[in-house]
């Protein structure tokens, strides 16, 4: 019998659920390698070549959001505080504005690899070093603590010391996203996004049955845990006031804005229209419905203690649910209404190992981009040939990995509650770059000085709150916010380096020599033209589906030739940018690519001409018909 | 924040909306605390829709004053349109929320 994680599992029970994880383990690693052959070259590698539709995205990036620790620390918020537990899940809107028509087409139409290669270009080489900086901490804090966060379950659970099973969860990892990368990623994500919810939803559907139905549910869970929102400032650690400042304002901006991996999604994106797709499904699909899978087990576990107290003893058909650390409420619930059954408990257990995998996938393929974009390329190997740095890129991969495990040592060593340092360690790295990119992105005259001294006072400022508390209480009272929270320090980062950006810039010139056209909000028009390499035609046409296509070596690579009708019916011009894909939807652009438009054949005959060349970089197969999107 | 060579400056505009919006910060929370009381469960929904919608409104008129938003080009009014639909979806979701929390029984006593 193992007691570590609250719940009594035999032998027997404990081998099941090991072999269900590890095949499970297996499978995905299997799925993700077979991707590889779809990255051609580095941009294959990290982004896919804009080549994906939103959806496909959009629901990878369900399992990127969902870390291991979600289930752990939202089913343990849930248990404690009840339904505000979804605050941090449902307060973004107010910031899309910002991304869908700021952000979003300023990083796409530029083409831009890494935020901090924005930097460079949008400032200088200075502001983009403390760029890669401040990210990389981030990131690798991530990779970390999730690492870490199974590690602890695992142990707990099975009682395998985490020297053994993190090495061999990394390797699994570490093989999929160094050989196919940020194909694998997504599709693999894809893949542990159904699993996370089929899991998560499997435990809730159990405890709902367990409670007698949604309305008993319903009924058992006190009033205080049903409400959205907590009390304003009343708990230091979670209050209504400080999620404003730190979560809805910082914690999305840096999500959005900053998070590489969320960041390379969207570069993925076959459109800045489909991405806008993407984002809107994020916000208003994805993050609501995650907000209930990781933390319904929490909810559902204080109706359950209700109702237990309340009837004096278990619940039919369960062995009665006892919670004395909060920390193990899912993996108890979990155990107890799924009723033991090690098969369906292994299954529950796969998905927080593909929660784990799905979100440090994202981050291994994004430090590696940042250590190839950032650091190998401009520093180090600046002239070399794509297949040089497709190599670098998988071995950039594998040292993520490693690094990220190492890590993990840190994190053992750590005192105090994780989840709170885990927070503290976010809100102290976020704010100072978060907000530079955010000046950076929405006013024009904000310069390089005033960006990289802004970042170094804003950090020194955030840090310095650790020992002097006491700089955070003027801001938390005007804002009427608790001075001792967690978030006041990321509120005041953000105005400090807000403060000295804003100085700074009004008393220094504008930074005249740099071309920063298309790299704020004010010059898309611009970037767009750059993009496109000619003038944007944006009236709206309609798809052109299902056309066969027929080779024509006359055509020069990159340009398609289709029938007038066809040109009509898209609205499309000669020299209009088209997206080309195969026509079977549910592959969502895995075989694709943008071309542009020649001049219209002259048959009547509804075919698109198009070189072998053309017809290979897009992975066309002979005989698929295609669909063609004019996108402008 | 967003400037445009071609518009007419208005030098004040932009020091007296952050005036405002600082005053909005400091009096928005303690008029809602003074009216509803701080423990009620309506003050924090007020607190972050006032406050969200301060910022939701800062974000509109920067997209729509440096014209990276323009209706009427391609598909920009479909996607303002959704920008003001979702900001309403989740004031409702919440609002709807909070008063079924409130209004259903609880079936384990006062």
């Amino acid at each position: 019998m193992q007691e570590g994680f609250g719940i009594e599992i035999t032998r027997h029970a404990t081998i099941i659920v090991a072999v269900v994880a590890f095949a499970y383990f297996i499978l995905i690693t299997a799925f993700g390698t077979y991707f590889s052959k779809f990255s051609k070259n580095i941009n294959d590698y990290f982004y896919s070549g804009q080549r994906f539709a939103w959806w496909l995205a959009a629901a990878s990036m369900v399992a990127t959001g969902i870390g291991s620790y979600s289930y752990l620390k939202y089913s343990e918020q849930g248990f404690n505080t009840g339904m505000s537990g979804t605050m941090p899940y449902l307060n973004d809107w107010f910031i899309v504005p910002f991304f869908m028509f700021g952000w979003l087409p300023i990083i796409y139409f530029a083409r831009v690899r890494s935020i901090p290669e924005y930097f460079e270009r949008r400032f200088n080489r200075t502001a983009r070093y403390i760029a890669v900086a401040i990210i990389l901490m981030y990131m690798f804090f991530y990779i970390g603590y999730n690492l870490f966060t199974i590690g602890v379950a695992i142990e707990g659970m099975f009682g395998i010391p985490q020297i053994w099973s993190m090495p061999i969860i990394a390797l699994f990892l570490g093989i999929y996203v160094t050989f196919g990368g940020q194909t694998a990623v997504i599709f693999t994500d894809l893949f542990q996004g159904i699993m996370l919810y089929l899991a998560g939803g499997l435990a809730i559907v159990a405890g709902l049955w367990a409670l007698g139905g949604l309305g008993e549910f319903w009924g058992w869970l006190p009033v205080s845990h049903r409400l959205p929102f907590v009390d304003l400032v009343k708990n230091p650690g979670y209050n209504a006031s400080g999620l404003f400042w730190g979560e809805a304002l910082a914690g999305s901006i840096a999500f959005t804005f900053m998070n590489q991996g969320f960041i390379m999604r969207y570069l993925a994106i076959r459109s800045v229209h489909e991405g806008r797709k993407a984002a809107l499904f994020n916000v208003a699909v994805t993050l609501p419905l995650s907000a209930v899978i990781v933390g319904a087990v929490g909810w559902i576990a204080r109706a359950v203690v209700t109702k237990q107290a309340a009837v004096g003893g278990a619940l039919a058909g369960i062995e009665p649910i006892h919670i004395e650390k909060a920390a193990h409420t899912f993996i108890i619930v979990c155990w107890e209404t799924l009723r033991r059954n090690s098969w369906l408990f292994g299954f529950v257990v796969a998905a927080l190992t593909a929660a784990l995998m799905s979100t440090i996938d994202t981050l291994i393929n994004a430090c590696a981009a940042i250590g190839i974009y950032d650091i190998y390329k401009p520093l180090v190997k600046p002239q070399a040939d794509d297949r040089h740095y497709l190599k670098a890129a998988r071995w950039a991969s594998a040292l993520a990995t490693v690094l990220g495990l190492l890590l993990v040592i840190w994190f053992n060593k750590q005192q105090g509650s994780l989840m709170r340092i885990h927070y503290k360690g976010i809100m102290l790295i976020i704010p100072p770059i978060v907000t530079t990119i955010f000046l950076g992105a929405f006013w024009r005259r904000f310069n390089g000085l005033a960006a990289c001294v802004s970042m170094i006072v804003g950090v020194v400022f955030i840090m310095a709150t650790n020992w002097l508390p006491g700089l955070v209480k003027p801001l938390a009272w005007f804002v009427v916010g608790n001075a001792r929270d967690i978030y006041m320090p990321a509120l005041f980062g953000m105005l400090v380096t807000a403060v000295v950006g804003v100085a700074i810039t009004l008393l220094t010139p504008p930074d005249t020599h740099k071309n920063i056209s298309g790299l704020t909000v004010d010059t898309l028009d611009e970037a767009m033209e750059i993009y496109k390499g000619g003038k944007p035609n944006p009236t709206v046409g309609k798809q052109v589906k299902r056309l066969p296509f027929r080779l024509d070596e006359a055509l020069p690579f990159g340009l398609i030739s289709v029938s007038p009708a066809a040109m009509e019916r898209m609205k499309a011009l000669e020299g209009d940018m088209v997206y080309l894909t195969d026509a079977r939807w549910y592959l969502g652009g895995l075989r694709s690519q943008h071309v542009k438009f020649a001049a219209p054949h002259a048959g009547t005959e509804q075919v698109v001409l198009m070189s072998k060349a053309t017809q290979d970089d897009a992975f066309l197969l002979d005989g698929r018909p295609v669909t063609l999107d004019k996108i402008f | 924040m967003a400037s445009n060579g071609s518009r007419k400056s208005r030098p004040l505009e932009i020091p007296l909306m952050i005036v405002g919006v600082l005053a909005f910060i400091y009096a928005f929370p303690r008029a809602i605390i003074r009216w509803l009381g701080e423990s009620n469960p309506w003050t924090p929904y007020f607190y972050l829709y006032g406050l969200g919608l301060v910022t939701f409104l800062i974000g509109l008129r920067i997209i729509l004053r440096a014209r990276a938003c323009q209706p009427g080009r391609g598909r920009d009014t479909f996607w303002f349109g959704v920008l003001l639909a979702g900001f309403i979806f989740f004031a409702v979701l919440h609002a709807a929320w909070i008063l079924a929390a409130l209004y259903f029984p609880f079936k384990g006593g006062a």
